[in-house]
């Protein structure tokens, strides 16, 4: 069973720790600029948006890619990028409708989310939950089970 | 290690802009952020200078902690030599800004001189340039960050300037960074704006390392899950610091009406509480809450204003959520204004961050003036033919406006309240310490912060010593000063680091920022050294002061604290004990008894 | 005997279930004190808070030697910080 990162923007309030986590976790140091997810501030900071790659089940950068370099981890479920084979083309940053794979000009080669092989440090580190991991049949959970109780009509009379 | 190891040297006349190493010595000696900037604005400058003139210094200062994962690392501190106070400035800011420029690679940025014309300061990593800022000069904090992420095409570049209240030398103009962050204090902004510097633009891609990484996030994470637990930050995190209204309103310490009483009938009106109720029309004046960099508190407030609020009706632009009520402001234009209006309290915080300045200076100019003109000293003529009367939320409103564009009487309340009250012969309605106006806490009541106020290096102050325990056991001058030393030591050490000091009361303690600094830096730090140098840089700011010409007579509190007693609440019948404290306190100084350093002083602390 | 206790802070969560607001009135033991109070509604007793009785603070140091009386007005607040 895979898992995937749930996000939950009404709970972000674009602290960044993730951002930090995630440049720590693949270069070693704080570095927003190389962190693999982003917050989206709307307007003067009404919304605080968590948005990165979903790993597409049937992914455009991975179709897109004429080197083969972008493969699925079996364990995880990720499209991850394998460094030895990308040429830094960038022809997958034009295929992603989401613009969540991007050229890193330090490494020379595309990055994106690879779930941290399954223990996302970004959800690790955010202290309001907009970010968590977990089933990724039912990552619309949360949202159901707050529905299912306000719309909860109580115990109803019986005959 | 957490150093970048550099400092940007801008000179505005020459037109240069030059890296150099960091001195180590002096960070070694005086950490970063305020400590750091004061070594740096001490050896770069003349205190006596004119502090609107080209040869005062402007220092942006970031701290060893800034731009690491330690919560609040976002801060950063702009010095100067103040034009409010004419002592030095050293006002901090959150946000996102500090936390760019450490990833360009700069401890510092120190500016010199004067440009010619308006220029901007762009920074993206090493490259550095003055561009023309002739297209946003006149124009409002707001509209020139976003022409700056516009004209360079980068939604990610960070941006701090002045509005046109710095560059109309509004003496309590603020520099304000991320649309609704401030370094708020003592006139910054005005310094910014004297150079036709209008703003500077960031863009950083080198991160920042631990010295010794996997240690550091092991304190992180623990900091992180004291954060995480503690009832203070659960507080801040959901209320904000304007629960400190109800709380100082209980206490009677609340200054009102220009300090005429320390409690308002109105705090239920503009109070947490308030901000979360739902209007009949469906209105809710809370929004959201906001963090600024790497912050797991997030006490920021995103509010909006009742579409139906008289302040709006012909401002549409003002409809859109924006940074909201904190306690300061609120405190400065509620009870110390008697408004009980939210919505013209919340319209009056998006004018200070537009146009760019300080809500609590403001707020204390306004009440003096509305003293002024309920006594009959200035009258409809003076004031466009505004009625300035205690209460009134159009007088805020429409005066908030005229400060921030310079218009009217705008003009007059720019000059802060010490010159404004001069002016028209009435020297004793203003409320200030140094020329810097009062933060929302009553010297009769809280007698240690009255000694905190008198003796704070940049005028009035709440937030650079704190004896909240001692003045809630006790409302007298008694067993104040020492106290008072200790933590005015202890919050210049943590000024230093690049953190918030709001951690403290969200449940971290000094253990934690030893922990943090020893894994980040290359030395090893104490709670010992920690004070040290806290004392190194206090006394610092005081030689700075001394030798700008301020003198132990400036160390006191205005006359209605001193001798009109507390009419109400927990201290009704207190006056300030200060004549009792300040000789004890420079006694636990170790200064002389007029308050100079001693020369054994200056030998211990090296300075 | 009876008081009323005003809450601030988050710790109107701590008053008796069904009360609307931040005031209760409560029935406590004859000779009880603020901290007693505190205690009597779980709420924490062990850190700092600011507690005000009939407008006057009650310095910390006597928040569990006060004596409260019938009729009294209370107030339990989080301490006082900066902001």
């Amino acid at each position: 069973m895979h898992k995937s990162l749930i996000i939950d923007a009404g709970k972000c309030t674009s602290c960044l720790q993730c951002e930090m986590a995630c440049s720590y976790e693949h270069t070693g140091a704080f570095n927003p600029s190389r962190s693999r997810i982003k917050i989206i501030e709307v307007g003067h900071g009404e919304r605080s948006i968590p948005y990165t790659c979903t790993q597409c089940a049937d992914a455009w950068c991975q179709k897109a890619c004429p080197t083969g370099a972008i493969t699925v981890n079996l364990a995880t479920g990720a499209k991850v990028v394998n460094n030895s084979t990308c040429v830094g083309c960038k022809v997958c940053t034009i295929a992603c409708p989401f613009g969540t794979i991007n050229f890193d000009q330090i490494s020379g080669k595309v990055v994106k989310c690879n779930l941290c092989d399954g223990d996302p440090a970004c959800a690790k580190v955010c202290p309001t939950d907009a970010i968590t991991y977990g089933d990724a049949n039912w990552t619309g959970m949360d949202k159901l089970r707050a529905s299912a109780i306000k719309t909860d009509s109580g115990n109803q009379a019986t005959a | 290690m957490a150093w970048a190891n550099n400092v940007l040297r801008v000179n505005l006349t020459k037109g240069t802009c030059i890296s150099e190493p960091l001195n180590m010595e002096w960070a070694e000696a005086y950490m970063g952020e305020r400590g750091l900037g004061t070594k740096y604005l001490w050896e770069n400058m003349d205190p006596q200078a004119d502090p609107l003139g080209p040869d005062n210094v402007l220092i942006f200062a970031t701290g060893p902690l800034t731009g690491t994962m330690a919560p609040t690392s976002g801060r950063y501190a702009v010095l100067c030599k103040g034009p409010l106070t004419g002592a030095i400035a050293c006002s901090n800011s959150g946000g996102k800004f500090g936390a760019e420029l450490k990833f360009a690679g700069y401890d510092l940025v120190l500016i010199e001189g004067r440009s010619e014309s308006p220029v901007y300061l762009n920074i993206v990593d090493d490259k550095v340039e003055l561009l023309a800022a002739t297209d946003i000069w006149g124009t409002t904090v707001w509209h020139t960050e976003a022409w700056i992420k516009k004209t360079h095409n980068d939604p990610l570049i960070r941006v701090a300037s002045c509005g046109e209240a710095g560059e109309n030398l509004c003496r309590y103009a603020c520099i304000v960074n991320d649309l609704h962050r401030a370094a708020g204090r003592s006139g910054v902004g005005a310094v910014m704006g004297s150079k036709n510097l209008k703003a500077i633009s960031v863009r950083g891609t080198k991160g920042v390392t631990a010295t010794h990484p996997e240690k550091f996030m092991d304190v992180v994470h623990e900091c992180h899950r004291v954060l995480a637990e503690s009832e203070g930050r659960k507080a801040l995190t959901e209320l904000g610091t304007n629960d400190m209204i109800d709380m100082m309103q209980e206490f009677g310490g609340l200054p009102t009406r220009n300090f005429d009483d320390v409690q308002f009938a109105g705090t239920d009106k503009i109070n947490p509480s308030a901000m979360f109720e739902v209007k009949a029309n469906g209105h809710r004046n809370m929004v959201t809450n906001k963090a600024c960099f790497g912050c797991t508190i997030a006490c920021g407030r995103i509010a909006h204003i009742d579409e139906n609020h008289f302040s709006i009706v012909n401002k549409p632009e003002y409809r859109m959520a924006s940074g909201g009520l904190e306690y300061e402001t609120a405190y400065a234009f509620g009870p110390l204004l008697g408004v009980d209006d939210i919505d013209a309290l919340t319209y009056a915080g998006y004018m200070t961050n537009e146009h760019g300045y300080d809500p609590i200076s403001f707020g204390g100019t306004l009440a003096a003036a509305m003293e002024l003109y309920e006594m009959g000293v200035i009258t409809d003529a003076d004031t466009d033919g505004v009625a300035l009367n205690f209460g009134s939320a159009e007088a805020l409103t429409i005066m908030s406006e005229k400060t921030g564009k310079g218009e009217g009487f705008g003009k007059i309340l720019a000059m802060g309240s010490r010159l404004m009250c001069e002016k028209y012969g009435h020297p004793e309605i203003a409320m200030h310490v140094k020329g810097q106006e009062f933060a929302g806490y009553d010297s009769r009541v809280l007698q240690g912060m009255g000694l905190g106020y008198a003796t704070s290096n940049r005028g009035a102050c709440h937030l650079k010593h704190a004896v909240f325990d001692e003045d809630m056991e006790d409302i007298s001058g008694n067993g104040k000063a020492e106290p008072c030393k200790t933590s005015q030591d202890h919050v210049a050490a943590m000024d230093s680091t690049g953190l918030c000091l709001f951690v403290e009361g969200a449940g971290m303690n000094i253990g934690h920022f030893v922990d943090l600094l020893s894994a980040d830096l290359p030395t090893s730090w104490s709670q010992e050294r920690m004070m040290e140098t806290g004392e190194r840089v206090w006394n610092l700011e005081r030689r700075f002061n001394l030798a700008a010409g301020l003198t132990a007579a400036d160390d006191t509190l205005p006359k209605r604290l001193l001798e009109v007693p507390a009419p109400s609440g927990s201290g009704k019948g207190k006056v300030s004990e200060l004549a009792q404290m300040l000789p004890e306190y420079y006694k636990a100084r170790g200064w002389t008894e007029d308050g100079r350093l001693t020369n054994e002083l200056i030998e211990r602390l090296g300075l | 005997m009876k008081i009323t206790l005003k809450t601030g802070g988050l710790f109107a969560r701590f008053l008796p279930a069904g009360t609307s607001g931040k005031v209760a009135e409560l029935e406590v033991p004859d000779g009880t004190t603020p901290l007693g109070v505190v205690r009597q509604i779980g709420a924490p007793a062990d850190g700092r808070c600011l507690i005000v009785v009939n407008g006057k603070a009650v310095p910390p140091s006597q928040h569990d030697s006060h004596i409260l009386n019938h009729g009294d007005n209370m107030s339990y607040m989080p301490p006082l910080k900066g902001g």
